[in-house]
């Protein structure tokens, strides 16, 4: 047996060292999590108040608004507590830099304020000072990523996944503020709706798909006790991933018809590669019983591979503005939010149990963290989730108003059981469950 | 109440360290490697699952608390070892039961 690092000795602190993983005590994930959950019951509210807008089509103001709301609002702003609290972990270098993640999290949330309001105003001008704030929240986070992963003891595809990811981020970014930049002063004569492609592409796709990707290969095996990907593979799959990404964005930027193609066979190869590992993983491992947190993303997954069908016919000129909204409302809220909100499942309760729980350890009882929530809620969720996603799928294609109300309710529905659940974990964040003394307990057992 | 401080007693200690995540004491996890005693002094050699184990370092904290607060310890010094690697087959049969994990 190797010894290789004293860790622990009489004198150990009872708070966390300076280079705990935990990100300010969990502080700054769960922070930007309950921001981008707020941003989703504001888009929930949004979708049930009027979901006759996903018959509109997919450049209306309204439209484009909610789609900010939620993949900056919601999901960028759920992601980025995700990378303050994977990244340091995975990288095995502590978390530093409190300060600049604070400031990402209030410059971010009042440019997703800005930017949502005034594409509701079609009002360019805040449309780009909105952005230039996310942009300005982006380059922090990007700093924090560089940093970790240069420090980090050994790199691997799934750090590597970090780090493109959130370039594929600042490249969204940067065009949406010039975009919004040439929209409003007239720079350049461009295709706009060319460019709006790549850069929904680039955010969607290279952001979101590549960090998912990344991620689940260390997350299912972490939650489910099972071998992690082979790290060759796994670097194959992301490869070829961002071959197709590269291709889609230069494709759609410039209206190429052949190169969309390419890039949706690409996308396909790398789809079948990540799913070829993601099943070795899964049959490796030891907790049989999957939680619904997983079974959610792994729904999740299932919604990409139908918007990637969706994709190619789009590709190959089928469907009209209706049926690009429907890919749209598929890969986003089917896709990215229920492989996001799976993994929350998981994550939320464990944040919270490391906060309030993780340092009574070894000194009295203390509850599980899968016990945290409601399970019960939780499986209800992925069952209305999905459905709801079809309901507004049909609905958005075929521009059916009853669908689409069906669709907003079960949304809203699945939506309430998941908060429910998350926020029955957070209350242990202000109420916690006093265990008993573990040492006495078990002496007076033996006595 | 004999309160002799032996390893059989340690390791009864360290079964109230439960992983978080999975709700299985450490010791059926097999991450308990050896348990030695030196006058008033505990020695405890254990790993985690992984090396990006997010729980580890409250892990090694429970173990040291856990082990701290019994009768007759004077100081306690945990080492994290990564030889052997963890592999599932350290689990032990009641680990293996809890999970519901065949072998």
């Amino acid at each position: 047996m190797n010894a290789v690092q004293p860790v622990a000795t009489k004198s150990i602190p009872t708070s966390p060292p300076p280079a705990s993983p935990l990100a300010a005590g969990a502080s700054v994930p769960l922070a930007f999590i309950g921001a981008g959950m707020a941003g989703a019951v504001l888009g929930t509210v949004c979708l049930v108040r009027s979901p006759a807008v996903l018959a509109l089509p997919h450049v209306h103001p309204q439209v484009v608004a909610w789609t900010h709301l939620w993949l900056l609002g919601c999901l960028l702003t759920v992601c980025a507590g995700a990378i303050y609290q994977l990244l340091p972990v995975l990288a095995n270098t502590g978390f530093r830099g409190q300060r600049l993640a604070w400031v990402h999290f209030a410059v971010h949330l009042a440019g997703v304020a800005a930017m949502v309001a005034a594409f509701e105003a079609s009002d360019m001008k805040w449309v780009g000072i909105g952005g230039l704030a996310v942009s300005v929240g982006v380059v922090l986070m990007a700093h924090h990523v560089v940093k970790m992963l240069r420090e980090a003891t050994r790199m691997d595809p799934v750090l590597a996944a970090f780090g493109l990811a959130t370039a594929w981020l600042l490249l969204t970014v940067m065009i949406g503020v010039l975009l919004a930049g040439n929209l409003h002063f007239g720079w350049w004569n461009v295709d706009v709706l060319a460019v709006l492609r790549a850069h929904a592409h680039m955010g969607v796709a290279g952001f979101f798909v590549t960090l998912i990707q990344g991620a689940m290969f260390r997350l299912v095996p972490m939650f489910t006790m099972g071998q992690a990907g082979a790290l060759r593979r796994v670097g194959w799959a992301i490869a070829v991933a961002q071959g197709a990404l590269i291709v889609a964005a230069v494709s759609l930027g410039f209206e190429l018809a052949a190169g969309r193609l390419i890039a949706v066979l690409l996308f396909a190869i790398a789809f079948g590669l990540t799913a070829l590992e993601l099943r070795r993983v899964w049959r490796t491992r030891k907790k049989q019983h999957a939680e619904p947190g997983i079974r959610g993303f792994l729904v999740g997954l299932g919604w990409f591979v139908i918007a990637l069908v969706g994709g190619g016919a789009l590709a190959f000129g089928a469907g009209d503005w209706r049926s690009a909204l429907a890919y749209g409302v598929i890969a986003v809220l089917g896709g990215v939010l229920m492989s996001v909100e799976g993994f929350l499942c998981k994550i939320v309760p464990f944040l919270v149990w490391m906060r309030v729980y993780g340092p009574r350890m070894g000194r009295q009882v203390t509850p599980q963290a899968a016990t945290l929530g409601n399970a019960r809620a939780e499986a209800g969720w992925v069952w209305v989730h999905a459905s709801a996603v079809a309901l507004l799928g049909v609905g958005a294609a075929i521009g059916n108003e009853a669908l689409l109300i069906a669709g907003a309710g079960a949304f809203a529905l699945g939506q309430g059981l998941l908060f429910a659940s998350l926020l029955k974990s957070a209350s242990h964040l202000w109420r916690p469950v006093e265990g008993q003394p573990l040492a006495r307990r078990i002496f007076e057992v033996k006595a | 109440m004999n309160n002799e401080l032996t390893t059989d007693r340690v390791w009864s200690v360290l079964t109230t360290v439960l992983d978080p995540e999975f709700g299985v004491n450490i010791v059926d996890l097999g991450l308990i490697y050896d348990v030695a005693i030196e006058g008033a002094v505990v020695k405890v050699a254990m790993t985690l699952t992984s090396q990006a184990c997010p729980a580890g370092e409250m892990l090694v904290g429970g173990v040291h608390a856990a082990v701290n607060e019994m009768p007759g310890v004077d100081d306690v010094r945990v080492e994290l070892v990564w030889e052997p690697r963890w592999t599932p087959d350290m689990l032990t049969d009641a680990g293996r039961e809890q999970l519901n994990f065949q072998r």
